[in-house]
């Protein structure tokens, strides 16, 4: 697949200070996660891919072009920006039907373009309103409406879970999720991981200016060698189960917690580890209740990766 | 271009319309026209009204460049300071259209107040701002101080836009600007007036009759510089004009804001 976004020893220095350094990175269409905690760079490469600001060095490209004050590019895409401003005299219908204007639609289209943007965010019923009197779930609703109203090609969304409830964050994971089903190529920078996780597996994570890692989350998990891989599993009889998976050779502990029976199982190849529990379960040697990779996850890959 | 510039203008204008911006500026515009009404009626002078004074000095030294100055840094800074040009700089749109569709609504409101503020303060003073007496106001010089006072609007909102697409706080600069530059070294006997605007505002007036130059000199204290043709006070002025347009055009096209989060 062609990368959507390629960078090139990319780096941004505010005076002294590096926003982004050497950065190279090339990613594919679908939907992708741009994660790394307060002050990793997130913000800055997103300002460089929607061209608010250019690199000081080095070379980026998205969707083929440079992004900096080129008309050909912000035809192609649709950018929510992280803070929280919007212009709050206007109400959302005619902020969006008036930046839709601004892409080049006709004027009855823009309002419908902006209608059924509106619709898509769940914003129909106050699409009549003040901004100023929106909720702050409402006002990230809209800045979400107003990217995907010109029906871009990719979408670029900084932070856009900042401040909304469990149940806004969810109808905003679940609209992404289904742009990016329709087509839509999506790139979401957050610095809640587990948030990010349930969104997409590609991720990109930054810390401190720099990319730490790409690729899917258990292909940079299985990058992290030197951390053992972490199993917890629930069984029937704990120390028979300790007993038939200790000698398998690439297990490398097994503990037992006393008032739970949970077998705590390190492994330095997980998939064998995989393999050879179902060979030993299907035999019948073992009855097991749960099994859940406890460091599997975005935030535990994180945290390795930091470390 | 040209669609994206008259799409921001509508949107400016009517977003001037009801901003608190406006509410400062009827303020400011209103100073010589409330000066003048109680001179005429309030107070107890009774000596005839200071017309030339007032125009002069109330309407082209202070209202004109104040009024440019509250309207024309926010052409752009505005948007930089609410965080809001992200959704304009992200549109298919060049830059430029931004700085000129804002500055032409911006004209309309500022015009439309010089204007009103020109007339009015002229018609709160009545016949006493005509005659012979020496504060009255030359003949025809009503059109010419609208004139006048349109041309330094234009001018100086062109040069505090390009300031604000320039500089994070162009008030303020624009204010030390105002006063240090225009009001004292505009003032100054010596050749240093014809490095500001107010000299060119000042030659273009006197241009336009004897009367009125004769009036001038007098409210200087003699001819202690000379004046410009209006023909070169007026293209000296468009020159100023062009020079802020393309300055900030250029500025708002190249440069890169970076807005806090």
């Amino acid at each position: 697949m062609t990368p959507i976004i390629e960078a090139e020893n990319l780096g941004r220095w505010y005076g002294q200070v590096a926003g982004l350094n050497e950065v190279s990175l090339s990613i594919a269409g679908g939907i992708t996660g741009l994660v790394g905690i307060n002050g990793a760079g997130k913000s800055t490469l997103i300002k460089l891919l929607v061209g608010e600001i250019r690199p000081s060095r080095g070379s980026i490209r998205v969707l083929g072009e440079e992004p900096f004050a080129n008309r050909a590019f912000f035809r192609k895409i649709g950018f929510c920006p992280q803070q929280d401003a919007l212009y709050d005299d206007m109400t959302g219908l005619a902020l969006i039907t008036f930046l839709m204007r601004l892409s080049g639609y006709p004027r009855a289209q823009a309002r419908s373009g902006a209608e059924q943007a509106l619709q898509r965010v769940a914003m129909t019923e106050a699409m009549h309103r003040r901004i100023g009197g929106y909720s702050k779930g409402m006002r990230q609703r809209v800045k979400i409406a107003q990217a995907i109203a010109p029906q871009p090609q990719l979408l670029i969304c900084d932070e856009p879970l900042n401040g909304l409830d469990s149940m806004g964050r969810r109808s905003i994971l679940e609209l992404l999720s289904e742009l990016g089903s329709s087509g839509v190529h999506v790139l979401v920078s957050s610095h809640v991981l587990h948030e990010v996780e349930n969104l997409t597996e590609n991720i990109v994570l930054l810390h401190r200016g720099r990319v730490l890692a790409q690729g899917t989350v258990p292909e940079v998990r299985n990058l992290l060698t030197r951390f053992p891989r972490r199993v917890e599993i629930t069984a029937g009889h704990a120390r028979r189960c300790a007993e038939v998976i200790m000698p398998l050779e690439h297990v490398l502990s097994v503990g037992i917690v006393p008032e739970t029976g949970l077998l705590k199982i390190e492994t330095r190849d997980i998939d064998r580890f995989y393999r050879d529990l179902t060979a030993i379960v299907a035999a019948g040697e073992l009855e097991i209740g749960s099994l859940e990779a406890v460091d599997a996850g975005l935030e535990a890959v994180f945290d390795y990766l930091v470390d | 271009m040209l669609r994206a510039t008259i799409i921001l203008f509508t949107f400016h204008l009517w977003r001037l319309c009801l901003s608190h911006r406006l509410l400062v500026c009827l303020g400011v515009s209103a100073l010589p026209v409330a000066a003048a009404y109680f001179i005429k009626t309030i107070s107890s002078y009774t000596g005839p009204p200071p017309a030339v004074e007032l125009a002069w000095f109330l309407i082209v030294q202070f209202v004109v460049p104040v009024l440019a100055l509250i309207l024309g840094s926010a052409v752009v800074a505005e948007e930089v300071e609410d965080r809001t040009i992200t959704y304009l700089f992200t549109r298919p749109i060049p830059r430029m259209t931004i700085l000129l569709g804002r500055w032409l609504a911006s004209l309309v409101i500022l015009c439309s107040l010089l204007l009103a503020c020109v007339l009015l303060t002229v018609q709160f003073l009545g016949e006493s701002a005509a005659g012979d007496h020496e504060h009255a106001l030359p003949a025809g010089s009503v059109a010419a101080l609208c004139q006048v006072a349109v041309a330094g609007g234009i001018v100086y909102s062109a040069l505090f836009a390009a300031c604000g697409a320039l500089v994070r706080r162009p008030i303020i600069l624009g204010l030390g600007y105002t006063f240090a530059v225009e009001a004292f070294l505009g003032n100054l006997p010596g050749k240093n007036q014809a490095l500001t605007i107010q000299y060119y505002l000042r030659s273009y007036l006197c241009g336009q009759s004897d009367a009125i130059l004769a009036r001038m000199q007098q409210l200087t204290d003699g001819p202690n510089v000379a004046m410009a043709t209006a023909n070169d006070a007026l293209a000296t002025l468009v020159y100023v004009l062009v020079t802020a347009l393309v300055v900030g055009c250029w500025t708002i096209s190249r440069r890169q804001y970076v807005l806090t989060s």
